[in-house]
C-alpha cells in the first residue's frame, strides 16, 4: 500500500513529463462503462476523473451549471475551473460514457467551458441484442477516434496484450475483496477503498506489482476480528476524496466489507475473454455482463440480486446507501431497495451527500445511531 | 350540476346532459366540490380567452380527457401510460388503436386540467412525496403528479405504462418503481443522448435511427401483448396522419402569432399546442375541429388589427411555461408579448425524413424536431433559430428546477444569445407544476425589470432605424 501511495504521489509527474514527450492522456469518467484497454493498446494513458469530496469545486461549478445536478458530475467542471488539480488541466481527449443527464452534464460543461475535445460514448440503458450492438459500435468508434488522435492503429496483439494485462489486475483486486468474506478482514473498507481508486490513475504495471505483493502478504496476515457490524456501502459514486461516509463508518465501530458503486471505483468482479473478436469481448464485459447502474430501465431486480448476493457472501448486517444529490435514479432505487431489505429484516440507511462540510454532524448522529441499533440486534 | 361551469368549456346542451353524469362522477372521485369549480371559472376568466368558441371547446376537450382517463378503467377500457414529453406518433397510434383501450399521459392530463383549473394537486404531490419520490431532493412535481395519482388511485390502475427514457431520467425511474412496488408491466422506448450539438438538425447517424426505431418497434409488440390489441402498421401509419393533422392545425394558430398586435395570449395557446404534442385522444378525435373554429377567430382578429397586447409591444420568447397561468398572465400584463415558446417548430427541425421504413422514419423525425435530443448545445441553436425567425426582443427562460437537462445549459445559453443576438435573456428558476413554496409573483420585481429592459432597447433600435 505504501507503494502505490508513493507511487500515487508521483504519478502526476510522470504523466506531465509523459504528456511532454508527446504521449496523450485521455481522461474518462470511471462509470464503467469505457475499456482502459483501448486506450492503453493505442500507447496513450487513460486517466479517470474520480476526485470529489470537496466542497470547492461544487461552488465554482455553480457559474456554470445549475445547482440541481448529481454533485459528483457538478464537482467534474469544478476541479476544471479551479485550475487546482493538475490532472484536470492536462487532457487531450475526454472520453464520457453518457449514461444520464447527469453525466451528460459533465460532457456538455466540458465543451461549453474548456478546450477540451470531448468524445460522448453512448450507453443504451436496456441490455436487449440491439443494446448491445449499439454499444459495440460505440466503443469501436472509441477505437477509431483514439488511433486517429495517437496515429497508433490498435492491432488485436497489443489489444489482447492490454486485456491479459487488465484482467489481471481485476483478479488480484477480486482475490484481494473476496477476502474480506472472512471473519476477521486482513483490509479494512478504507484500503480497499484507497486501492480501487489509486488502481485508476496508477501505472498499471507498477499496479500488478503492488497488487501481487498485497495479496500474499495478506493471505498470511493475521487481522484481528473488529467485532463491528459489517457493511455493504453502496449507492450511485464513491470518489477519490470523498472520505466522509467511509471514515465516519469506520469511526462508529462498523466494517466496511464490501462495497458495489457505478462511479469511482473500478469494476474487478468480471474479466473480459481474450477469445475470439476482442472487441465484441470487451462489449460483453464492460456491457452486457455488468451488472447495471440504476440507471438502467427495468433492471433493478439483476442489481438487486447481485447486491442481495455480497450481503449473504460477505455476511453483512446492514447496508449504507449512499448517493450523492439530485442523482434521481439512484434515490428511486434506494427507495425500493430499502423495501426489498425489509422484507429480509436486513437494515439500511441511507444518505445523500452534496459533499458540504456541515453534514458531517448530522451523518454522524446518523450513522452512530445505525451501527448501534444493529449492534444491539 | 355543473352545466354553467362546462359552457364556460365550450359543451353544448346536449353534451351537458350527455356528458354530466361522467363528469359528476369524475369530480366526486376527484373530490372537486362547488368551491372547486368556483376557483376554476374564476381562473378560466382570469386566464384565457373565453370571448372565443375556439378556446372554449380546446377547454372542454382538456376536461373530457379527463373524465375519459378517470372513469377508464371503470368503463372497461385497457389502460396504457405514455409520458412526457411525448414520443407523439407512439401516443397517437394507441391512443386510436381501439375503442377498449384508452392511453394518456396522465402527468399531463392532470396537469392542464386538475391543477392549471382547479389548483388541486397538492394532495397528489403529497402522496408521490410519502411513496417513493421523497421531498427536499428536487423530484420533478410532473413525474410526482404522475406516481402519486395513480398511487392515490385517482386516476385508474394502469394495464401498461411505456416511458420514453431518454430526456428525463426520471421517467423510467418513476415507472421503474412502479412497476418494482405495484407489479405494473412497462415497455421502455430507450434512446441516448450522445450526438454531437452542433450536427443540429441534420441527419442522426442511421445506427441511431436504427435503434431508436427498434425501441419503438419492441414498445408497440409489447402493447399488443398486453392488451390482446393488434397495431398494423397500415394502422399506425393512419394514426400518425391523424396526428400530424392536429400538429398542423396547431401550427398554423401558431403562425398567427405572427401578427402585431399579439391576437391570442401564451397561456391560450398553451393549452392548445400540449393538446397537439400530447397527442390525446380527445384532441386526436376533435380538436382539428376546435383548432379550425380557434383559427378562424384568430384570422378575424389578425384582420381586424385586435390583439391581447398592444400593438408595438415588445415581442418574447418564453422557456417553459408553468401550469398556474399566473407567469404567463403576469408577463403580458407587464407589456410583454409572448408570442412563441420553445416547443415551436423549426425550418430544419421539421424537414422531412428520408426514411422510409415507418419506425426509422419516425426516429429520425422525433430526434431532428428538438435539440433536446442532441448535446446541449443544440438547446441554444434551437432557441437562437427560434428567436431569429420570431424575431423576438428578449427571452424568458424559465427553468423548472428540478428538470435535470435544464439545468444544464441555461447559463451559457444566456451568455451566448446576450452576445451574438444582442437580446436580454432573463434566468429564471421556479417549479413547474408545484405552487406550495413558488409563487409567481415572487418573480415580479425581476420581471419588471427585465420588460423594462427590453422595452428600452427595443425603443433604442427603433430610434438609431429612424
Amino acid at each position: 500500500m505504501r507503494r502505490l501511495l508513493t507511487h500515487s504521489r508521483s504519478r502526476l509527474l510522470e504523466l506531465r513529463e509523459m504528456r511532454h514527450r508527446g504521449t496523450k492522456i485521455i481522461g474518462y469518467i470511471p462509470n464503467g462503462y469505457m475499456p482502459e484497454e483501448l486506450v492503453h493498446a493505442c500507447g496513450a494513458v487513460p486517466v479517470a476523473l474520480v476526485r470529489g469530496g470537496d466542497s470547492a469545486p461544487v461552488a465554482a461549478s455553480a457559474s456554470c451549471l445549475a445547482r440541481f445536478l448529481d454533485t459528483f458530475c457538478r464537482t467534474q467542471i469544478g476541479y476544471r475551473i479551479l485550475k487546482e488539480e493538475p490532472l484536470y488541466q492536462m487532457l487531450d481527449l475526454l472520453i464520457v460514457p453518457v449514461t444520464d443527464n447527469h453525466v451528460r452534464a459533465i460532457a456538455d460543461s466540458w465543451d461549453f467551458y474548456t478546450d477540451v475535445e470531448v468524445f460522448r460514448l453512448g450507453v443504451p440503458h436496456v441490455k436487449t441484442t440491439h443494446g448491445f450492438k449499439y454499444y459495440l459500435e460505440g466503443i469501436n468508434l472509441v477505437k477509431e477516434h483514439l488511433e486517429r488522435l495517437t496515429g497508433t492503429e490498435i492491432t488485436e496483439q497489443r489489444l489482447r496484450e492490454e486485456i491479459d494485462l487488465a484482467n489481471k489486475v481485476r483478479n488480484l483486486l477480486k482475490e484481494i475483496s473476496l477476502m474480506r468474506r472472512s471473519e476477521c478482514p486482513p483490509i479494512s473498507g478504507k484500503d480497499f477503498i484507497k486501492l480501487s481508486h489509486n488502481s485508476l490513475y496508477a501505472d498499471r504495471h507498477t499496479l500488478l506489482e503492488v497488487l501481487e505483493s498485497l495479496c500474499e502478504e495478506l493471505k498470511v496476515k493475521e487481522a484481528p476480528s473488529s467485532g463491528g457490524p459489517r457493511v455493504l456501502l453502496t449507492g450511485s459514486t464513491l470518489a477519490l476524496g470523498d472520505s466522509k461516509v467511509v471514515d465516519l463508518l469506520e469511526e462508529a465501530g462498523a466494517s466496511i466489507v464490501i462495497e458495489e458503486f457505478c462511479e469511482g471505483l473500478r469494476n474487478y468482479w468480471q474479466t473480459v475473454d481474450a477469445e475470439g473478436d476482442l472487441m465484441r469481448a470487451l462489449a460483453n464485459s464492460y456491457f452486457a455482463r455488468r451488472v447495471p447502474g440504476a440507471f438502467f430501465r427495468g433492471a433493478a431486480k439483476e442489481r438487486f440480486d447481485f447486491l442481495l448476493k455480497l450481503v449473504k457472501d460477505f455476511k453483512v448486517s446492514g447496508v449504507v446507501w449512499y448517493s450523492l444529490m439530485y442523482r434521481d435514479s439512484y434515490d428511486v432505487e434506494g427507495y425500493i431497495f430499502h423495501k426489498v431489505l425489509e422484507k429480509l429484516n436486513i437494515p439500511m440507511l441511507r444518505l445523500s451527500s452534496d459533499y458540504d462540510v456541515a453534514e458531517t454532524g448530522s451523518f454522524r448522529t446518523r450513522i452512530e445511531t445505525f451501527v448501534g441499533t444493529i449492534k444491539k440486534g | 350540476m355543473y352545466s354553467e361551469f362546462l359552457s364556460l368549456c365550450g359543451f353544448e346542451p346536449e353534451e351537458i346532459k350527455r356528458e354530466a353524469p361522467r363528469i359528476d362522477k369524475t369530480f366526486s372521485i376527484l373530490e372537486i366540490g362547488p368551491d372547486d369549480v368556483n376557483r376554476a371559472k374564476g381562473r378560466i376568466e382570469d386566464f384565457f380567452d373565453i370571448e372565443l368558441l375556439g378556446m372554449r371547446k380546446v377547454l372542454g376537450l382538456w376536461l373530457k380527457e379527463l373524465t375519459d382517463m378517470v372513469l377508464a378503467k371503470e368503463e372497461g377500457k385497457k389502460v396504457v401510460y405514455v409520458s412526457f414529453p411525448p414520443i407523439s406518433q407512439i401516443g397517437a397510434a394507441i391512443a386510436l388503436a381501439s375503442e377498449d383501450v384508452y392511453c394518456a399521459a396522465p402527468d399531463v392530463v392532470l396537469s392542464n386540467t386538475l391543477n392549471l383549473l382547479f389548483g388541486k394537486i397538492n394532495p397528489i404531490l403529497e402522496t408521490a412525496e410519502k411513496h417513493g419520490l421523497a421531498p427536499g431532493i428536487a423530484f420533478c412535481s410532473y413525474l410526482q403528479t404522475r406516481l402519486g395519482a395513480i398511487v392515490k388511485g385517482i386516476v385508474p390502475m394502469p394495464d401498461l405504462l411505456i416511458p420514453s427514457c431518454f430526456l428525463c431520467d426520471l421517467t423510467p425511474a418513476t415507472d421503474g418503481l412502479l412497476h418494482e412496488v405495484y407489479g405494473i408491466p412497462v415497455a421502455y422506448i430507450d434512446n441516448l443522448l450522445d450526438v454531437r450539438g452542433e450536427q443540429w438538425p441534420e441527419v442522426i447517424s442511421p445506427r441511431k435511427v436504427q435503434y431508436f426505431g427498434s425501441e419503438m418497434r419492441n414498445a408497440i409488440e409489447k402493447f399488443s401483448q398486453v392488451t390482446g390489441c393488434q397495431l398494423p402498421e397500415s394502422k399506425i401509419r393512419q394514426a400518425v396522419d391523424v396526428g400530424n393533422r392536429l400538429n398542423s392545425a396547431s401550427d398554423q394558430i401558431q403562425q398567427l402569432r405572427q401578427a402585431d398586435p399579439l391576437p391570442l395570449s401564451q397561456n391560450d395557446y398553451q393549452l392548445v399546442s400540449v393538446l397537439a404534442s400530447a397527442c390525446i385522444k380527445r384532441g386526436l378525435q376533435e380538436g382539428v375541429e376546435a383548432l379550425s373554429i380557434l383559427r378562424g377567430e384568430v384570422e378575424k382578429r389578425v384582420n381586424d388589427g385586435i390583439g391581447v397586447a398592444e400593438k408595438g409591444a415588445p415581442r418574447v420568447l418564453l422557456v417553459m411555461v408553468p401550469h398556474d397561468g399566473a407567469l404567463a398572465a403576469m408577463i403580458g400584463g407587464l407589456g410583454l408579448a409572448i408570442c412563441v415558446t420553445a416547443g415551436a417548430s423549426t425550418p430544419g427541425g421539421s424537414r422531412p425524413s428520408s426514411y422510409t421504413s415507418l419506425w426509422e422514419n419516425v426516429a429520425d423525425l422525433q430526434m431532428r424536431r428538438r435539440g433536446a435530443n442532441y448535446s446541449s448545445l443544440a438547446y441554444i441553436l434551437q432557441l437562437k433559430e427560434l428567436a431569429r425567425l420570431w424575431n423576438v426582443d428578449g427571452i424568458i427562460f424559465f427553468r423548472h428546477y428540478s428538470c435535470r437537462q435544464y439545468s444544464i445549459f441555461p447559463i451559457k445559453a444566456k451568455e451566448v444569445i446576450e452576445k451574438e443576438l444582442g437580446i436580454p435573456v432573463l434566468l429564471l428558476e421556479g417549479d413547474y407544476c408545484d405552487f406550495r413554496s413558488y409563487n409567481a409573483q415572487q418573480m415580479r420585481t425581476r420581471v419588471e425589470t427585465f420588460a423594462e429592459i427590453v422595452k428600452a432597447d427595443k425603443a433604442a433600435r427603433k430610434g438609431n432605424r429612424s
